[in-house]
């Protein structure tokens, strides 16, 4: 396979063809990195991470539902009248799914995850327990959730 | 004719008519004649006549003809052969391709919740029901063919490992093959999203989380849903790759996908097929060719194989047009025919309009997905992304694992019995986990005997 009769290519044909090609090279580089970069907005259009619920005096004790925002609202009443909130998800941590409410837990209807109140797994694919959220109050004495801050199992914010 | 007559010798000197001219009526007849002949022989070129050189002609002078060969195996002819499958799949693109663009004119990929309280997009689906004429009927036309193309793609896909019809030289058209199944089923997936119903977006959710498991997921994740969750900006992608980005990909795919068919020498047919059939041994058959001048008007192919291909027989050759061309309009016609009666018995499932609060329960995606489901229910990375990478993986380089020599172009070739039945086995297991997942999955996912409850959704 010897192609000895071929005519000898230059260093100078190497380095030139060389050049051309990475110049366009980085160019397309450049241009599909501009239109890569398009596709990734810098906002987001969807719901607020941080969500307001309400007062914490509209809740009654025990848990409430919000099936809007995905959240189950867990409201404790201590014998001093300190009230305490846990804001829990009822996001499935498998796939996303929204779990519905079984006795003594939830349950996924994607995959069949299973989870006991406080949302610990007890069966199924998840992979770990339901996220318990972040709860704080803001000036005007409304419940804020924050999505974005997931704390510890049974964690709860006295309002 | 007859100016010419009234010009003979034997004609009166004395007539005192002069010469004649063509009467101007003959003229303008004369000049139609030609103007369509001219467009006659422009759009067909070649003669009506039904000779050897007119069925060659007939399959080089037309665009679409001239992908096929001028002559055809008689064995790739065999309706046994390939079951007709490749044709049946891109038949099922047209027909979907064409329901598609009808549908696209009663579309609007908008999640905004109007008047009524229901999603712009599903709102559409309800006007096609009952505002558009054949609307159902176009819908579940595009649906169950989408459904069909999937089944059939498989089944292709299933046929040519089966006949080992991916050895050398056609492992690139096998690696192609596996791409435009892939992109079959992106598009079955982007299309289910856009009648914007409980399916729609709980398959998408689950879909675009599976994705988060990967390796760049999360980046796959931001691409396709252009948000951090289903929304109005997830639709307006899916509608776009589900219309133009997937179906241009797939069809040009395609092309390369049948371009390569003929480079690669037609279909697979078994070597010893060439000589066998004949009866004549191979140096003397080939001694006929190079001397015998009797065939030498046939057309000669350049064709890629292993032996020169004057040793085969040119008997077991026939002319494309119109064997070749009858038997694949008969497919498309059955086919046209099983897909309208399907259309006209059954609906296009639509479920209620898409919930972001609550997924039904259970929530299932569609059978071709259900084995997946069923996998996924075990554990998300292993069953959503480690088996289908691994396994998608493995097919689409199983030419170049697979490089044994065997016989190519039979059915269950004796010694392939291995490979076959390996691949038979992993068939079943596909086969067994949609079974479990449509069958014997009930609300939340529990396992449940079929004839225990029915529905439920």
């Amino acid at each position: 396979m010897g192609f000895d009769n071929a005519p000898r290519t230059s260093r100078r044909a190497v380095i030139k063809t060389l050049a051309a090609l990475g110049a366009v090279g980085a160019a397309a580089a450049a241009s599909a990195l501009g239109v890569a970069r398009n596709l990734f907005p810098w906002v987001s259009y969807g719901e607020d991470n941080r969500v307001k619920i309400g007062r914490g005096e509209d809740f009654a004790d025990g848990d409430t539902v919000l099936y809007d925002r995905r959240l189950v609202v867990r409201k404790e009443t201590a014998e001093d009248a300190t009230v305490r909130i846990a804001a829990i998800s009822m996001v499935c941590t498998h796939l996303g799914c929204t779990v519905g409410t079984v006795t003594g837990g939830f349950k996924c209807p994607c995959h069949g995850s299973q989870y006991d109140g406080d949302g610990r797994v007890m069966g199924g694919p998840a992979p770990r327990s339901l996220d318990w959220f972040d709860v704080t109050v803001d000036p005007a004495g409304e419940l804020v959730v924050d999505k974005t801050k997931t704390c510890a199992v049974e964690s709860f914010f006295e309002v | 004719m007859d100016a010419q007559l009234q010009q003979s010798p034997g004609m009166p000197e004395s007539d005192p008519k002069p010469s004649p001219e063509p009467s101007l009526v003959r003229r303008i007849a004369n000049e139609a004649r030609d103007v369509l002949t001219d467009v006659r022989e422009s759009l067909f070129r070649h003669d009506f006549a039904d000779t050897f050189k007119t069925r060659s002609e007939i399959m080089f002078s037309y665009l679409l003809l001239h992908v096929m060969p001028v002559k055809v195996h008689r064995r790739s002819l065999k309706a046994a052969t390939t079951l007709g499958l490749g044709v049946i799949s891109l038949f099922l693109f047209g027909i979907l391709t064409a329901t598609g663009i009808v549908l696209m004119f009663h579309y609007i990929p908008s999640a905004t919740i109007t008047d009524s309280g229901l999603p712009e997009a599903f709102e559409r689906m309800l006007n096609l029901r009952s505002n558009v004429g054949y609307g159902p009927f176009l819908r579940n036309m595009h649906r169950w063919c989408a459904h069909g193309m999937v089944a059939i793609v498989v089944m292709h896909m299933a046929r040519v490992f089966l006949m080992g019809s991916y050895k050398k030289p056609r492992q690139f058209n096998w690696v192609i093959g596996m791409l435009l199944m892939l992109l079959t089923l992106l598009a079955s997936y982007t299309g289910y999203l856009l009648p914007w119903d409980q399916l729609s977006l709980w398959g998408v959710r689950v879909g675009t989380e599976i994705a988060k498991y990967a390796p760049g997921g999360d980046l796959l994740r931001a691409f396709l849903l252009g948000d951090t969750d289903v929304g109005q900006e997830a639709l307006l992608r899916f509608y776009v790759l589900h219309c133009v980005v997937l179906p241009m990909a797939i069809a040009g795919l395609v092309a390369l996908h049948f371009w390569r068919i003929r480079k690669d020498g037609g279909l697979a047919r078994a070597d010893e097929d060439r000589s066998l059939s004949t009866g004549i041994p191979a140096e003397q058959s080939a001694d006929d060719n190079r001397t015998g001048s009797v065939k030498s008007y046939q057309l000669v192919e350049v064709m890629r194989g292993r032996k020169p291909l004057v040793d085969s027989p040119i008997e077991d050759l026939v002319f494309s047009w119109p064997a070749l061309i009858l038997r694949i309009a008969i497919v498309c016609v059955l086919c046209l025919i099983v897909a309208s009666i399907f259309s006209l018995a059954f609906d296009a499932p639509l479920e209620e309009p898409a919930n972001p609060m609550s997924p039904p329960n259970p929530a299932k995606a569609p059978w071709y997905f259900l084995g997946l489901q069923e996998l996924v229910g075990y554990n998300a990375f292993i069953g959503g992304i480690l088996l289908p990478g691994v396994a998608f993986a493995f097919f689409l380089i199983l030419p170049y694992i697979d490089r044994r020599s065997t016989r190519v172009g039979v059915w269950f070739a004796r010694e392939r019995w291995v490979e076959n039945g390996l691949f038979i086995l992993f068939v079943l297991v596909n086969i067994l986990l949609i079974v479990i997942g449509v069958y014997f999955r009930g609300a939340n996912w529990d396992f449940q005997l079929p004839w225990e409850v029915m529905g439920g959704h």
